[in-house]
């Protein structure tokens, strides 16, 4: 006997993640999920962002991590509150574990969570953890065609910020490329260059996306 | 690794929508293009998640959907192969191509029949 179904196989973390939106939103955060490759610049990038954020506006961080707490003791030392998600291995964070570590936080909003998802360019795409904004890092050093290689996180991406650009005279990266990857597979993402090294770049970047709420 | 949360999903999917008295044979899974899933991980965490379950032994049957290339000039539709690099040009006009893809993962359906006395409980 057939039985039909038809149900998602993640309705448990999708009903987690709509959860979660609630208590965010609820708490007065917007939430960005941050998604990369290992080392492209996520950790950098968030400390950048923090570092622009617009006064009457409290970041939080949410650190995930296969293992160590070398990220979230590098927010900390900023002075801005975070959590350790250590996954032991697994290679994304689903909405359960944000939960928890959100309910750790101390501080009410108005404010921005970032999330920092694991270094991984192909399993966080699939567990929606209740954000609001989903950024994709690229960074110079890993080659201008990563969105023809890696097309479905690049496709779930809201904004994609190209990290690095300090390099690219270095390492014979075509922006114009990248940009017309990026197209071919995500028609209205936001595309921001940035160095995280020099700061160029992060005025635009922060201008957009702490006025989008 | 995700393999095994999306085993876990699939078993827990599985058995709610599962009526009294019968097991589970068969259960087939639909996956859009954007979803990454390797079947061989998928299948052996499903085994060893559903051991002693109503639903050991099922076979997994995964129906992947392919991404398509849709050219932004001429409208040709290419189908994009999983794993492989998205091509930007048409192969009919040499046009920009667009990629057209889906993200859903979801239970269509399950093959089930009457428990056998004294099978699992
Ligand atoms: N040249 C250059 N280096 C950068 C830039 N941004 C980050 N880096 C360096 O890149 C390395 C990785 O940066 P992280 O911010 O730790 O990267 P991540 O994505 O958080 O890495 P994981 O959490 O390990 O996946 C560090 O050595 C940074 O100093 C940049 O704009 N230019
Ligand atoms: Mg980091
Ligand atoms: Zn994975
Ligand atoms: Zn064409």
């Amino acid at each position: 006997m057939n039985i039909k179904i038809r149900q998602a196989v993640l309705a448990h973390n999708d009903a987690e993640a709509a959860e979660n939106a609630r208590i965010f939103h609820d708490r007065g955060f917007r939430v960005v999920n941050v998604m990369a490759s290992p080392g492209a610049g996520k950790t950098s990038l968030i400390l950048c962002l923090i570092d622009h954020i617009p006064a009457g506006l409290t970041p939080l961080v949410i650190e995930g991590d296969c293992a160590s707490s070398v990220d979230a003791d590098r927010v900390s030392a900023a002075g801005v509150g975070v959590v350790q998600i250590n996954t032991d291995g697994g290679c994304h964070l689903e909405a359960g574990m944000v939960r928890k570590a959100f309910i750790d936080l101390s501080g009410n909003g108005p404010g921005v969570v970032f999330i920092e998802n694991i270094g991984n360019l192909i399993c966080p795409v699939e567990y929606d953890l209740g954000e609001d904004m989903r950024l994709v890092v690229a960074s110079v050093p890993e080659g201008d065609d990563k969105p023809l290689k890696y097309p479905y996180i690049f496709a779930a991406a809201d904004v994609i910020v190209l990290n690095k650009i300090d390099l690219a005279e270095h390492v014979e990266f075509d922006i114009a490329s990248f940009h017309a990857g990026v197209r071919a597979v995500n028609d209205h993402a936001q595309i921001f260059e940035v160095s995280c090294k020099s700061g160029d770049g992060l005025k635009p970047l922060t201008k957009w996306l702490f006025s989008t709420d | 690794m995700h393999e095994a949360s999306i085993a876990h999903g699939i078993l827990r999917g599985a058995l709610a929508a599962l009526p009294d008295g019968k097991k589970i044979t068969r259960i087939t899974i639909v996956a859009g293009a954007q979803v990454s899933v390797v079947l061989e991980s998928l299948d052996l965490y499903f085994q060893e998640l559903s051991r002693g379950s109503l639903a050991e032994g099922a076979l997994l049957d995964l129906q992947q959907r392919a991404g398509k290339l849709v050219c932004k000039s001429c409208g040709q539709i290419h189908e994009h192969v999983r794993g492989t690099p998205v091509s930007m040009i048409c192969k009919t006009c040499g046009g920009a191509n667009r990629l057209d893809i889906t993200n859903e993962l979801f239970l269509e359906s399950m093959e089930v029949e009457d428990l056998q006395d004294g099978g699992a409980k």
